[in-house]
């Protein structure tokens, strides 16, 4: 198992600054995405559906494959400026 | 030389004239800026000040590729610095300073205007409104996501 740590942003800060789980190694990101709408109760699927997973440096890719303990941030669309 | 590049996420108030003195060069004639303001009324709501999230180190990240990705479109011969807020600002408050020099004013005027798009289209940053009524909302963006071009979802022309 690997440990995920997933920052919240935006319209998932109501459910606090992180949401903290273990997966198996293998998880994908579309995994912690179905994972996160487990975690945060009541959450909107297509918000979740929308966001990007992100680590500090980049965006994640959709057909990235955790096999680490991984810190991560979950981005809703976002409206800077 | 290759122009110079500043970026910052500032939790205390962004000043234009320090902007203007980072990207200033005795060979730039032109300095053009762009300054986003918090406004009093979105979409028929009176709004009394916006707080923005920013996830910081990607945020950072995203701004340096960005004047980098324009440096190199204009030749290297140009200055840019690009400062967010992050925290709650009063209406009238400045969110956001482009400012960008180069020799001549039509690649600052067109270099200032593809940042502050991308900015918007790019930067990991959220606003979240506060109404005269109480009530407050996160403001609905650009997904970042690579299935975004699939979906239909709320933008919001802000800003």
């Amino acid at each position: 198992m690997i440990a995920i740590n997933v920052k919240l942003f935006g319209a998932f800060r109501k459910y606090g600054d992180k949401a903290s789980f273990t997966m198996p190694s293998g998880a994908s990101v579309r995994d912690v995405k179905e994972r996160l709408a487990q975690e945060l109760k009541g959450v909107d699927p297509l918000l979740i559906d929308d966001s990007a997973i992100a680590n500090d440096n980049d965006i994640v890719g959709a057909d990235f494959v955790f096999t680490k303990d991984s810190d991560l941030a979950i981005l809703p669309p976002v409206c800077g400026g | 030389m290759a122009g110079k590049i500043y970026v910052e996420i500032s939790e205390t108030p962004l000043d234009i004239a320090a902007a203007h003195e980072l990207v200033a060069d005795p060979a730039h004639g032109a300095v053009d800026s762009f300054v986003g303001a918090v406004r009093d009324k979105n979409f028929g709501r009176s709004v009394l000040g916006v707080s923005y999230d920013v996830y910081q180190p990607l945020a950072e990240n995203t701004l340096q590729n960005m004047c980098e990705q324009v440096r190199g479109e204009y030749g290297g011969e140009i200055n840019i610095y690009i400062g967010h807020y992050k925290g709650r600002l009063p209406v009238g408050g400045i969110s956001v300073i482009i400012a960008v020099s180069t020799p001549h004013r039509a690649e600052s005027f067109s270099a200032c205007r593809a940042l502050i798009e991308e900015l918007k289209r790019r930067a990991p940053i959220w606003k979240q409104e506060h109404y005269a009524d109480g009530d407050s909302e996160w403001v609905q963006g650009h997904a970042l996501c690579q299935h975004s071009h699939e979906h239909k979802h709320k933008q919001h022309a802000h800003g």
